[in-house]
């Protein structure tokens, strides 16, 4: 069932291209005041230097470092300017969520910006409330984890040597799963507040939380199949990019161009992902929300 | 052609009869002799040991006294140097809590049996830390005479500690090494510098590895009989007991440690490197050319391998066999044949890894992990890289028995320059992960930082500032002989370490019998080279700042001349550029580093004119170069020395070219695109 839902929303995301390409280019904004001041300094540090062509050959994890190394280099401004994209990213996200819903859920009126834009300013105090609450569900759960993880170090020292691996590949796996199941719980509880129209944003998130425990498959196996096209399509763009090392200036643009529209896909993975998140939740919740689901999944349909 | 052979046969038995390697000594000076019994309790961690000792006075002095070295004593208490310096914290492993490790000498006598135990005092000559007990002195009745000798029982018990710093136990696995009390090092007048003769015995640091006197040593090992043993040298007798162990001779001459194992999981691998099959004729050829030595010098010897592997990394012993017979070949054609019968390399246990990459004579530790044993991590090679380096100790370390307590870059530094020369003909990179290659040599250059101008090679390795005894040991040296090499050329150099091994063999040098033997090889003088990059603190990094060139102007306005006035208008004067086309290029070169050595750069011009080389010299710590010709510089490269800490800066074009910032620009963006996307964009 969550397969279907998973592609049936990633079709939707596809017919959203307009909107996915916002989010692309909200995406873009962010990373590039982080990105701008190293490539800066890597095309005063390259460009002139005929030792710098070497990396047109590939990358040189010693020849990079020595790049970053240099006067002037931003790397030590690097961890604060990503802690500042991360924390903007985070304040975006609840904008853009409340952006791509109302196109989605099909309120508000006019051309695409301007339903987004009504959108993203109409739900971002609740979206970001509950972006807090899930923050703090996320650190009670980080905090029960690390506890947790803490206890199992004394299996560590084993005999049977793969057991420090299985420990960790398990630690990782337990953090990932509680990771997205918060951050699941959160897109959920922001679609009923929208679909709702409702203002309690705390509540909301605890009952879709509830709602991602009580229904662990559908809701986190349409996000699974999701990550599964996302990671494949990456595979690929990994085993391309193995085999190939674009030097000439055509080249480097392609590449370019690829990589953006790999974004611009992952952007329409994630709008399909909200898609399928309206029809789990219509199905799972119940009925008033659902009228107002359905209702949004007869504008989708129509539109 | 009957005749002919006949004339020339017996010539060409004697040749290949001829022992290999004539210009190395055969045998190393036997200063000491060990003849040790010790009996493992599995169960307690704890050997038992007895102990004759014979020291020879190698100088011209009458020597009072015996100093030894109680290593284990290092892991006794929070009290010793060792644990002071090293917070229990070493080599990324952490030393287990209340896992402690000591030496008790119970007895010490003469051969005659006159009791020396009473006269036994701890001392600590390099801190004065009256707790800790890693060095002993023995007064003793009769002073021993120049030439003279002197003979010694010891009884012992060792607590071996939870693995840590190169040995211990971790269940049944036992790596037992600086087990047993140690003679240190009587060094005479003028040997590595010294001014009168006296005892080199340090105290066992957290930054320090040893120092030793040759001899030969014969080990009786009992141990349960469930155990796979290995040891240092040939096994010359197995004795099974009749307490349910068994009894493992071993004997080595010719080396100054002894370290030997114990687990009843090892699984046996054995192999023998074959001087004929594994080398080919050419190889021989081109090595003899190479180190510029007769054929017959060049010729290795057969060694039996014994790798002892752990049961789950089984897939991986071709790999370290390989390796290790890889070290065998190139050390030996460059340096000088393996002299030993045997090679022993030891896997430790799961979660023993502070015993492994660890050389004693003739038996070395690697160290791997299960993940390494299939696609696509057996692409890490790890275990190679650990064999081949720990292998090479036996050259620098061993054979040449240099100070590692004072002059740690005379086997680590010249090891690690030495591994990554096996490591680039044996292997193509050392990690090839998903198209992502890693060299071996990269590693140092990315340690190599202006956060190192502090420190100077030659300090003893107690006494670097905190953080800098594995750079300055290990990277720094490999990267100044490295550089050494760009400045000598491949030969020059291959014959330098050639000629200072062959010298030292089984002989304890120091750092400037090595400036010695490379100014003459080389026929010039370079204690100034060693005095900047071994010998001070500082850091080379030669920049070449600013290439460009623009087109010459004539000079304009009212001219007066020999021929009389002439007015030059500015259009006369572009015209003029323009049909001359003369360029005035500037090239600017700046020391940013202490580190000031002559250096040949290279100018490239357009037009096909051919390029120039000029010396930037030591004394400058800038220069400015003008040119005034028809063809434009379009670059100036500084000759690559992998001690240099930028390559980036050592060549410069005039004319930018942004490919290789804007590919890796774009890659960068795309990482961060990805995470911001992970955060739900």
């Amino acid at each position: 069932m969550f397969l279907k839902d998973a592609l049936r929303g990633i079709a939707r995301g596809f017919r959203k291209r307009r909107l996915a390409a916002l989010l692309w280019l909200l995406n873009l904004l962010l990373a590039l005041p982080v990105v701008l001041p190293v490539a800066a300094h890597l095309r005063r540090q390259l460009a002139f230097s005929p030792a710098g062509d070497a990396l047109l050959g590939g990358f040189s994890a010693s020849l990079f470092q020595e790049a970053m190394r240099a006067p002037q280099s931003p790397s030590r401004a690097i961890p604060l300017l990503f802690a500042t994209m991360a924390a903007l990213a985070l304040l975006v996200n609840a904008l853009s969520a409340g952006g791509v819903l109302a196109v989605l859920q099909g309120t508000g009126e006019g051309p695409l910006l301007r339903r987004f834009g009504q959108g993203a300013g109409r739900f971002f105090g609740r979206f970001l409330r509950a972006g807090l609450a899930a923050g703090l569900v996320g650190g009670i759960l980080v905090a029960i984890l690390g506890v947790l993880f803490g206890a199992s170090e004394r299996f560590e020292d084993s005999a049977w040597e793969p057991m420090r691996l299985v420990l960790f590949l398990g630690r990782v796996a337990i953090a990932g799963l509680v990771l997205v199941a918060v951050l699941t719980a959160l897109d959920y509880a922001r679609i009923a507040l929208a679909a709702e129209d409702s203002h309690g944003a705390v509540g909301a998130y605890f009952r879709a939380l509830a709602m991602v425990v009580r229904h662990p498959v559908a809701t986190l196996g349409a996000w699974a199949v999701n990550a599964a096209v996302v990671a494949g399509v990456m595979t690929l763009y990994a085993g391309l990019t193995r085999n190939w090392t674009p030097s000439t200036g055509a080249a480097i643009l392609l590449l370019v161009v690829l990589q953006q529209l790999l974004m611009w896909f992952r952007a329409i993975v994630r709008v399909g992902l909200w898609s399928t998140e309206i029809d789990v939740l219509a199905r799972l919740l119940p009925a008033p929300a659902r009228v107002a689901d359905d209702a949004a999944l007869e504008t989708i349909a129509a539109s | 052609v009957a005749p002919l052979l006949r004339a020339t046969l017996p010539l060409l038995l004697l040749a290949l009869a001829a022992p290999a390697s004539a210009a190395l000594p055969e045998r190393a000076p036997e200063v000491v002799d060990y003849d040790i019994q010790v009996r493992l309790d599995p169960s307690e961690k704890r050997l038992l040991g007895r102990e004759r000792v014979v020291w020879r006075n190698p100088s011209q002095d009458t020597v009072p006294d015996l100093w030894f070295h109680l290593y284990l004593n290092a892991f006794k208490s929070t009290r010793t140097t060792f644990y002071r310096e090293s917070g229990g914290r070493l080599r990324r492993d952490d030393m287990a809590t209340d896992g402690w490790g000591y030496t008790d000498v119970t007895s010490l006598k003469l051969a005659d049996g006159t009791d020396l135990l009473k006269s036994m005092t701890y001392e600590a000559p390099d801190d004065g830390n009256g707790d800790d007990q890693t060095v002993a002195r023995v007064v003793l009745p009769r002073p021993v005479p120049p030439g003279g000798s002197v003979t010694l029982d010891i009884e012992w018990t060792a607590q071996l500690p939870v693995v840590f710093a190169r040995t211990g136990y971790k269940r049944d696995f036992f790596m037992v090494g600086q087990w047993f009390p140690k003679l240190g090092v009587y060094e005479p007048a003028g040997r590595r510098g010294r001014a009168a003769g006296g005892w080199n015995c340090h105290q066992f640091h957290a930054n320090s590895e040893f120092y030793a006197d040759y001899g030969r040593f014969r080990v009786e090992i009992t141990v349960p009989s469930r155990f796979v043993v290995g040891a240092t040298g040939p096994r010359v007798e197995t004795r099974p007991g009749t307490d349910g162990t068994t009894t493992y001779v071993h004997e080595q001459r010719d080396v100054h440690d002894f370290a030997w194992t114990a687990d009843p999981k090892f699984v046996e691998v054995k192999d023998t490197f074959s001087a004929e099959r594994d080398v080919t004729p050419a190889e021989y050829a081109a090595a003899a050319e190479l180190v510029d030595r007769p054929l017959a010098e060049v010729k290795l010897r057969d060694v039996a391998i014994t790798l002892l592997i752990q049961p789950n990394h089984l897939p991986q012993a071709r790999r370290h066999v390989q390796a290790a017979k890889n070290g065998i070949k190139w050390y030996g054609l460059w340096y000088g044949a393996y002299p030993y019968p045997t090679l022993t390399i030891v896997d430790p246990a799961p979660g023993a890894l502070g015993a492994g990459g660890m050389e004693y004579p003739t038996l070395i530790t690697a160290g791997t992990s299960f993940l390494f044993n299939r696609w696509p991590l057996d692409r890490i090679r790890l275990p190679e890289e650990v064999t081949i380096h720990e292998f090479g100790h036996q050259f620098w370390y061993g054979m040449v028995g240099t100070n590692e307590f004072e002059e740690s870059w005379l086997d680590e530094g010249f090891n690690t320059y030495s591994t990554h020369k096996v490591d680039a003909v044996s292997y193509p990179a050392m990690m090839e992960l998903f198209g992502f290659r890693f060299f071996a040599y990269e590693e140092e250059r990315m340690g190599n930082g202006v956060e190192r101008r502090f420190d100077r090679v030659r300090t003893p390795s107690w006494g670097y500032s905190p953080g800098q005894y594995g750079f300055n040991s290990y990277s720094r040296p490999s990267l100044a002989l490295g550089t050494l090499e760009a400045t000598l050329g491949q030969t020059t150099m291959a014959r330098v370490m050639r000629t200072y091994h062959e010298r030292f063999r089984f002989g304890h040098p120091s750092s400037d019998d090595f400036y010695a033997v490379a100014s003459e090889v080389a026929g010039r003088d370079l204690r100034d080279f060693f005095r900047q990059v071994i010998e001070s603190p500082g850091v080379l990094d030669d920049a070449v700042t600013e290439v460009e060139s623009v087109r010459v102007r004539p000079d304009r306005g009212v001219l007066e001349g020999p021929e009389g006035r002439r007015t030059v208008t500015s259009k006369d004067a572009d015209q003029a550029a323009k049909d001359g086309a003369l360029y005035r290029s500037t090239v600017q070169l700046r020391r940013l580093g202490e580190v000031a050595l002559p250096v040949e750069v290279t100018l490239r011009f357009d037009g096909g004119a051919p390029p120039e080389k000029r010396v930037f010299e030591p004394g400058a710590r800038w220069a400015r170069w003008r040119y005034e010709r028809k063809e434009r510089v379009v670059s100036a490269e500084i000759a690559p020395r992998p001690l240099d800490l930028d390559r980036l800066n050592d060549a410069r074009r005039a004319e930018p070219d942004g490919r290789a910032a804007t590919r890796w620009s774009a890659s960068l963006l795309f990482l961060v695109q990805q995470a911001i996307a992970f955060l739900g964009m």
